[in-house]
């Protein structure tokens, strides 16, 4: 977005030029309401963390669930004791490990040549690159094409068509674009060819768009949903994500719930639930903070134009 | 003429020297680059050829998409004559809007209000939180709309009564159906629609605010005459490439929230294809329907992009 190559993070600038000063009427307002902000993006977050680990009576009794007040693990337990769930699990985590990886390398891989200038027909390519992220095949020639390379019901139809998302191409592409050319020239004067270079000096120099990119992907692949439903039959291959759809989807409907009987059900459903999507969203969590420093710089770097 | 002409021939033999010599001083760049070639071949451009369907009657046992019966426009004055597809183009078109309307703007806000807190430390826990929910599926974010929005035992429900109102079957209303869709993008992703902003406000100069502090102005002032002019080609730009994608709702979301009782306002061009594509097996009809859903989306992306570029603005492309 922006030409200037001396970015500095969001976290360290200042540049509201108010300086030392004393906190106004104002700034207390903006305060209350950026807290208000947070406390909306934490509290459904909150809630469903406390509906995994409440008592059923507690999910039950009290109006907006936040602090239970019989702590109980037997939620959790019983979501790990299902075959079902556990498999979904290790189905995801294989998507996403695998999936990650092959991405991570082979964008990193195709953007180098791209990053060349020189290279003849690159402007030709990077046209075509282009063009696929603003006209789709669409949903019915990508499944029939998935169909016909033979991946249909295969858990390689989950990593293999989303291997290169061309916006993380070019966030790499531009990322080397703007590291410093005078340094690979005296690489290339030592008689280093490409491959070394890349290897030896690009790769180490691309760590945090590498784990900008590595995170987006990584976020994509245990996401998504789509094409496990639209690829795979056998339940035994589906990814989590597919998991909790049908449960989230089984009490979705308001329709059948006139009756008592299904009420307590729903009760029941809304533990079940609550802890399905605690442990879908917890291995984001877990790898968010060690990536988060690193996204912004990176997205920030990579849109430079070049 | 002749004269030039042989020149010609000469300058062409030349290029095709130099090209034969680039490419192979440059074999190695080229070699890394075949790996991701193949793949947008095969799983970018190739599923155009069933394009071909649409055109040609599909049918299953076939594996090329140009063997059937031709049919011609067929499919396509299907769709046009369909009761269908206004509904369609009418509930795409309404969610696009209503999201420019009441989503677009609030990061801006949001990326405004940030800017102006001094504690860094304050700033940067309000930044971790609200990105999160950016990182949340969207079958995570329906789960926890359907927890907290049920009819019975929903949260806000409970509230609702609490407070001694009535309970209200926001799921399966057709009016709360738009809404629900937006509240859910906003919740999912205003705070991380303020990094663009908050990265063009950096390149601001703080001499700007110095000199504007001395010469008297508020905080309101500076907002206005300093930091939204500076961030408003970054406005631009995305609120014309918002504008260009209009077609594509976000089908991973709304495939979740539409059923039955509130697919007169819910269904779009994406869920219609599932629907009676996959589901209902006509391959043909709804490959003509995705043709006409590309196509759309094309122009729109390209003429905002040239509307973009023509403002002076920087575009994608």
């Amino acid at each position: 977005m922006t030409k200037n190559k001396n970015i500095k993070t969001v976290k360290n600038e200042n540049n509201s030029g108010h300086g030392v000063k004393k906190k106004t009427i104002g700034d207390i307002v903006i305060y209350i309401i950026l807290g208000l902000i947070t406390l909306i993006s934490f509290l459904p977050f909150w809630h469903i963390l406390a509906c995994t680990f409440a008592s059923a009576s507690d999910v039950r009794e009290s109006a907006f669930l936040l602090f239970p007040k019989h702590f109980t693990l037997s939620t959790i337990k019983y979501v790990f004791a299902s075959k079902s769930i556990t498999q979904a699990l290790l189905n995801s985590v294989f998507i996403t490990v695998v999936g990650t990886l092959s991405s991570l390398i082979m964008t990193a891989l195709m953007a180098y040549p791209l990053s060349k200038p020189h290279l003849r027909f690159r402007n030709q390519i990077m046209f075509l690159i282009v063009l696929t992220m603003v006209f789709h095949p669409g949903m019915i020639p990508n499944f029939l094409n998935v169909k016909d390379m033979g991946l249909y019901n295969s858990i390689w139809s989950l990593i293999i068509p989303g291997l290169i998302g061309p916006y993380n191409l070019i966030l790499i592409k531009n990322y080397y674009q703007s590291l410093p050319e005078s340094l690979l020239e005296s690489a290339r004067i030592d008689g280093a060819d490409d491959w070394r270079i890349l290897i030896k000096m690009i790769v180490p120099l691309s760590k945090p768009i590498y784990a900008t990119v590595g995170l987006f992907y990584a976020v994509g692949y245990w996401n998504s949903y789509l094409n496990a439903i639209l690829f795979i039959d056998d339940s035994n291959k589906w990814p989590i994500q597919v998991l909790l759809r049908n449960i989230v989807l089984m009490a979705q409907t308001d329709l059948g719930s006139e009756a008592g009987s299904v009420f307590e059900m729903a009760i029941d459903l809304q533990s079940l639930r609550s802890a399905t999507i605690f442990i879908s969203i917890l291995p984001i969590l877990c790898v968010y903070p060690f990536v988060q420093k690193h996204f912004v710089k990176g997205i920030m770097l990579g849109s430079v134009k070049g | 003429m002749a004269n030039v002409k042989t020149k010609e021939t000469k300058m062409n033999v030349m290029r095709k020297k130099s090209l034969w010599s680039e490419l192979k001083r440059d074999k190695m760049l080229y070699l890394m680059l075949l790996p991701g070639v193949l793949f947008f071949v095969f799983f970018k451009f190739r599923p155009f050829e069933w394009f071909g369907i649409a055109f040609f009657e599909y049918n299953p046992f076939i594996k090329n998409p140009f063997a059937g019966e031709f049919v011609g426009m067929k499919y396509f004055s299907m769709l046009f004559k369909s009761s269908n597809f206004w509904m369609l183009f009418k509930n795409t078109l309404l969610l696009s809007v209503y999201s420019i309307v009441f989503f677009f703007p609030l990061p801006i806000v949001f990326a405004l209000l940030l800017n102006e807190v001094d504690n860094m430390i304050y700033k940067k826990a309000v930044q971790t939180i609200t990105y999160i929910p950016h990182f949340f599926s969207w079958v995570v974010i329906a789960g926890i709309s359907f927890t907290l929005l049920a009819k019975d035992g929903g949260s806000v429900n409970n509230l609702l009564e609490f407070l001694g109102g009535t309970r209200v079957a926001f799921l399966t209303s057709a009016s709360w159906f738009r809404p629900i869709v937006i509240i859910q993008q906003v919740w999912k992703d205003v705070g991380w629609g303020t990094i663009v902003y908050l990265a063009a406000m950096t390149s601001i100069d703080p001499s700007l605010y110095e000199a504007a502090s001395m010469d008297g102005a508020g905080r309101f002032s500076k907002i206005f005459y300093i930091t939204l002019p500076s961030i408003a080609p970054t406005i631009a730009t995305l609120l014309i490439l918002r504008m260009g994608s209009f077609m594509d709702t976000s089908f991973d979301q709304l495939f979740l929230m539409v059923n039955d009782v509130n697919r007169s306002v819910g269904e779009v061009f994406d869920t219609f294809i599932y629907t009676q594509g996959i589901s209902n097996g006509k391959f043909s009809y709804t490959t003509a329907v995705g043709i006409f859903k590309s196509l759309v989306s094309m122009i729109m992306v390209v003429s905002c992009n040239w509307v973009a570029k023509k403002l002076g603005n920087e575009g994608i492309m």
